[in-house]
């Protein structure tokens, strides 16, 4: 009878032991699964913090380079933009290590272009008419989206250089990234 | 101690067995999840430092302007024409970025400081940003001849001051003295204008037991300049203008390949230049300014397929003149 006590009470303090560790080690599991999702969370947003602070600083560079720029003053040469992209298929590896995925996008906002040329992207067709620049507003110079995710964009205003008309006009340009950050 | 209790109960001893074995268990946890959080934090961090490096880059390539960045951490960068990398060599946080920027530096900077100065480079027409780069343990020395003194001093007294780049005149030139100045330098260079002096090989050979040295001899005016490094190794080049001759500076045996990384820039802007100009012509009504349009085109196409630097220059001055022709004659420029 007072042997089977001693072993009844000896199982009660095992149980106890137990218990409590499986308390501890399953809290202790708790508090690593919450941090691992923590640490994950905001390791999966890096990226696009990484790539807003990218496009934001690519503004400023992009309106200072030379393939923009004006060679003396402070504008855009929009003369330069259809030549980009006829320069851009041959050195494709050197601009897509300064943009990455990004779409950069210049347009026309002062004075405003007349309703049917809003949103006209300005090509080649365009660019022959003897209307040009009042037949389009924008010009998309560079759109490397390989993932073809949804971009955020960020601009800037700058003064476009027509050197056709030799005219200052009004404008913004764009850049949308797509939360991957430069190769 | 006693596991057993006055009744031969052996409860005291399964809960100490118990207890070391879940007790080791849950530590081995604990040592193996603070080792993976320690690697991946370091490989993070050796990944964010050649990213947050590139993002300062970009940000500070504006104009001329320089600053001294405090990467709060002991780093040792490797600078290979356009890569940079961060930690030694084969081991585990070794990490690689390349850039799209012309970055004159010497091959190897460490520590926690890298000073930075930047110049637009012109040849004729803004072609690229340079970066000089460098930090306060690496030492440059100008060694000027009487002739040139001037004009060199004028060249160095436009770097700014946090690169310590110091002139000699040739008739102070004292080997023995110079070694002692570059104890303790993580990377030398000594540049000399002109003619060296005779005693020049006795500088390297004491300087180059304890800092790797590199020995630039420049030739103002043929703007030629051979470059001899740490190895022995010598290699001539040449330099378009006061910039590029800057990078000669503080790139030495790095400069060749970050030259050429120029010159291919040089290339496709004027590439640009040259569809602007076959654009253009369409839109122009004036026959003057569309003779001087296909003039400028056939020129910037010279410019273009130029091999030696006397064909730049020679190229680079009639732009110069054409484009104030054009300009004189009311017509749209090249540049």
């Amino acid at each position: 009878m007072s042997n089977n006590l001693l072993k009844k009470r000896g199982q009660v303090h095992i149980s106890e032991t137990m218990l409590v560790m499986f308390v501890v080690v399953v809290i202790i599991l708790l508090l690593i699964v919450i941090y691992f999702r923590f640490a994950a969370e905001r390791n999966k947003q890096l990226p696009d913090e990484l790539s807003k602070r990218q496009a934001t600083i690519l503004l400023t560079q992009t309106v200072a380079l030379p393939e923009f720029a004006c060679a003396t003053d402070d504008c855009i040469d929009t003369a330069k933009f259809l030549p980009f992209q006829q320069i851009l298929g041959e050195h494709n590896v050197h601009y897509k290590q300064v943009f990455g995925a990004k779409s950069v996008t210049f347009t026309q906002l002062y004075p405003p272009p007349p309703t049917t040329s809003v949103g006209v992207e300005c090509d080649i067709a365009h660019y022959i008419q003897v209307d040009y620049p009042n037949n389009c507003d924008t010009w998309t110079v560079y759109d490397y989206n390989p993932e073809n995710k949804p971009g955020a964009v960020v601009s800037t205003i700058v003064a476009l250089y027509f050197p056709e008309i030799d005219i200052y006009r009004v404008g913004r340009l764009s850049i949308a990234h797509y939360g991957s950050i430069a190769i | 101690m006693n596991f057993f209790n006055n009744k031969g109960d052996a409860n005291l001893l399964f809960k100490w067995i118990f207890g070391v074995i879940a007790g080791g268990l849950i530590l081995l946890f604990f040592v193996r999840f603070s080792w993976v959080h320690i690697e991946g934090g370091q490989t993070l961090e050796g990944q964010q430092i050649l990213l947050d490096i590139d993002d300062r880059l970009d940000a500070f390539g504006v104009g001329e302007q320089y600053d001294t960045f405090d990467l709060r951490d002991d780093f040792d960068l490797t600078f290979q024409c356009r890569d940079i990398r961060v930690g030694q060599l084969g081991t585990v946080n070794h990490y690689s970025r390349t850039t799209p920027h012309a970055l004159f530096a010497p091959p190897q900077l460490s520590g926690e400081y890298l000073t930075v100065w930047t110049r637009q480079w012109s040849y004729p027409y803004p072609i690229a940003q340079l970066y000089y780069l460098s930090n306060p343990s690496t030492r440059i020395f100008v060694v000027s001849d009487t002739s040139s003194l001037d004009e060199v001093q004028t060249l160095v007294e436009r770097i700014p001051e946090p690169f310590n780049v110091k002139i000699i005149p040739r008739n102070s030139f004292d080997p023995t003295f110079l070694a002692s100045q570059l104890k303790g330098a993580e990377t030398a260079t000594v540049a000399f204008f002109g003619s060296p002096p005779n005693n020049v090989e006795e500088l390297y050979s004491v300087v180059r037991t304890y800092t790797p040295l590199t020995v630039i001899l420049i030739n103002q005016d043929q703007q030629t300049a051979t470059v001899t490094d740490s190895d022995g190794r010598s290699e001539d080049v040449y330099y378009l203008n006061d910039d590029v001759l800057y990078g000669l500076l503080f790139s030495g045996s790095g400069y060749q390949c970050v030259q050429t990384h120029t010159i291919q820039r040089l290339r496709s802007i004027t590439q640009l230049y040259e569809h602007k100009l076959s654009r253009l012509i369409g839109k122009i009504q004036d026959q003057h300014c569309r003779d001087l349009f296909q003039e400028g085109t056939l020129l910037l196409q010279r410019f273009e397929q130029a091999i030696t630097k006397q064909e730049y220059t020679i190229v680079h001055d009639k732009l110069i003149q054409h484009n104030i022709k054009m300009e004189g004659a009311q017509c749209p420029t090249i540049y």
